[in-house]
């Protein structure tokens, strides 16, 4: 069984310069069950931007980070072992086998953190990508003990997708808690700034930054616009036309990129209104936040958005920038405060329910004690390390292999 | 590219796969000429030896059909020594992956030092951290003092089957500046 100190082997590519929700959700993951008592190892490549957002949680100093290439030594001698692979879809893919060695090596459960696949994302999506760029996934589903997803939504795509798994792999869902310690602390303080939190790029279609352009309309005039970008920021010649087109109406153009938690929610805190224009995500933690702090938001309708924002969150057919702009200016004239749904929020995503629910997934993932590796599997593992190794050099260096 | 040890063709097939620019790969095995003499001497482990023939059919029907296969059978102590000196200088990457003996090893870094091109890249496999009795470790430890050459290594993994930890090692040539 877990309890009472399982040793969690959380792997995870955080070196992106970009946010990621998957990420995030895998750092959520560690501080919750530090916080349940047991040993976690976040095994990543730099430490991530977001790490020291969660501080002030009473388990945070007790997560290990390790940050080299080469696995990390297990601090016990414990017989009940978790990988939990966060995956990603570019090179380098030798961690995916290498994590799956340290599972053989140690008879671990495996647990893929799902956060989107392939026919979900394709479905929604405005731009499709290939179904390959999720090869890695499934290689992990296909010898998983559990498959978490993040919504209901991403659990029933993943049912159809991960068809490969083990007929005993667990298949569930918890939505990720929202940072709600650092929310409650940041600042208050109501101002009349809309606020969009948002990527752009051509990799970023389906975060719908540039539908944002097309809804501006009088309603901004006096306000300020505040983009919240990654830190890839976004190109010059859009932010241009982002400041032309606020400029025409009267309003402001502000960006931060690559904020805190703290100075996230200050600015959520501030805001009279969130726009989210995405077309696609895994669970869509800014609806969330904006609901948790009581600010009204408009989003286009995303069947994973209404998992939780039924009540809060005000919701436009995908794509209809008009329908957006009305109901902004709608929401913007409105004086009743909208609709008070904290507690709503608090009880589905907050950290104490959160860490409950997956100490609860992971003590069913390992009710059956140590799991057995074949020989042959064993050296399948190794040779696909060797050769993914290799190959995630080679692509970096030899012309031979771009 | 050049391989040593082919043996059932599984990771020329990934190369050509992966390497759309390649143009020519050459690789060296005994293939069924491996004697069980040779297979405990070069300690080839699970590495049963597979026909030339079926190999050469998987990877000709691999190849995109842009890219020269040869396939050499035959001890790399005199292949890959005649080869060397009739393609000096030719090759960008050479993968290590013959016998473990620690004489094969030495034979075959003796040859790619010949056959990379100056910006070429010699990988090693088979680099194990706690046995010296076989595989490329006592010959990248003497290559780490050698300042004509670049040493990289892989991360280590633990091999619980055989109880080895396991890594591999790139070298190129510290003139190279990459």
């Amino acid at each position: 069984m877990l309890q009472p100190n399982a040793d969690v082997l959380i792997s995870a590519l955080t070196g992106s310069g970009n946010y990621s929700g998957g990420r995030y959700h895998a750092w959520i993951m560690a501080e919750a069950l530090a916080s349940r008592g047991h040993n976690v190892t976040f095994w990543g490549n730099q430490f991530p931007l977001y790490g020291n957002d969660f501080k002030d949680y009473e388990a945070h100093k007790r997560i290990k980070f390790h940050g080299k290439n080469r696995a990390p030594s297990w601090s016990t001698s414990s017989n009940n072992r978790i990988v939990i692979v966060v995956p990603h879809m570019e090179r380098p893919f030798g961690r995916y086998y290498a994590a799956l060695l340290e599972a053989a090596r140690f008879g671990a459960r495996v647990v893929l953190l799902n956060f989107e696949s392939p026919n979900w994302f394709n479905s929604m999506s405005p731009e499709r990508r290939p179904e390959m760029l999720w090869d890695k996934w499934r290689l992990v589903a296909q010898h998983a003990d559990g498959i978490l997803s993040s919504s209901n939504e991403g659990a029933r795509f993943a049912s159809d997708y991960y068809n490969c798994r083990r007929s005993d792999c667990l298949l569930e869902y918890i939505h990720p808690a929202i940072n709600s310690k650092v929310a409650d602390s940041a600042s208050e303080g109501r101002s009349e700034q809309i606020i969009a939190i948002t990527r752009f790029g051509n990799s970023n279609k389906h975060k719908g930054g540039l539908d944002m352009l097309h809804v501006l309309g009088p309603w901004i005039c006096g306000r300020q616009l505040l983009l919240i970008l990654g830190r890839n920021g976004m190109e010059q010649s859009i932010k241009m036309l982002f400041e032309k087109r606020c400029y025409e109406y009267g309003g402001e153009l502000r960006i931060l990129q690559g904020i805190s938690d703290y100075q996230k929610f200050t600015e959520i805190k501030r805001s009279r209104l969130m726009l989210f224009l995405s077309y696609f995500e895994g669970f869509g933690y800014p609806p969330v936040e904006a609901m948790y702090c009581g600010v009204p938001c408009i989003a286009y309708d995303l069947p994973v958005l209404r998992e939780l924002g039924e009540t809060g969150v005000t919701f436009v057919a995908r794509g209809d920038v008009n329908a957006v702009s009305a109901a902004a200016s709608r929401i913007l004239s409105e004086t009743s405060p909208p609709t008070n749904v904290r507690s709503f929020v608090e009880q589905q995503v907050g950290f104490e329910a959160y860490a409950t629910k997956l100490d609860r997934f992971l003590k069913e993932i390992s009710r059956d004690g140590k799991r057995h590796y074949s020989d042959r599997l064993h050296r399948k593992w190794l040779w696909r390390w060797k050769f993914e190794n290799i190959a995630d050099y080679l692509s970096n260096r030899l012309q031979l292999f771009k | 590219m050049i391989e040593v040890g082919v043996w059932r063709g599984d990771r020329a097939i990934q190369f050509l796969s992966l390497a759309r620019n390649l143009t020519w790969y050459a690789g060296f095995d005994l293939f069924e000429g491996m004697d069980s003499e040779t297979f405990a001497s070069e300690r080839m482990g699970a590495c049963h030896p597979q026909s030339y023939e079926d190999v050469k059919q998987r990877l000709d029907t691999a190849s995109n059909g842009n890219c020269r296969i040869d396939l050499v059978q035959g001890s790399t102590h005199s292949t890959l020594s005649d080869f060397a000196l009739k393609h000096a200088g030719t090759f960008d990457f050479i993968y290590l992956d013959g016998g473990h003996s620690l004489e094969t090893i030495a034979n075959d870094w003796n040859c790619s030092k010949q056959l990379m091109s100056d910006k070429g890249l010699v990988v090693f496999d088979d680099y194990y951290l706690n046995d010296t009795t076989r595989g490329s470790k006592p010959l990248i430890d003497d290559l780490l003092s050698d300042k004509a050459y670049r040493v990289r290594f892989f991360p280590v993994v633990e091999d619980i089957i055989d109880d080895l930890q396991i890594t591999m090692v790139t070298v190129s040539r510290a003139s190279e500046n990459q």
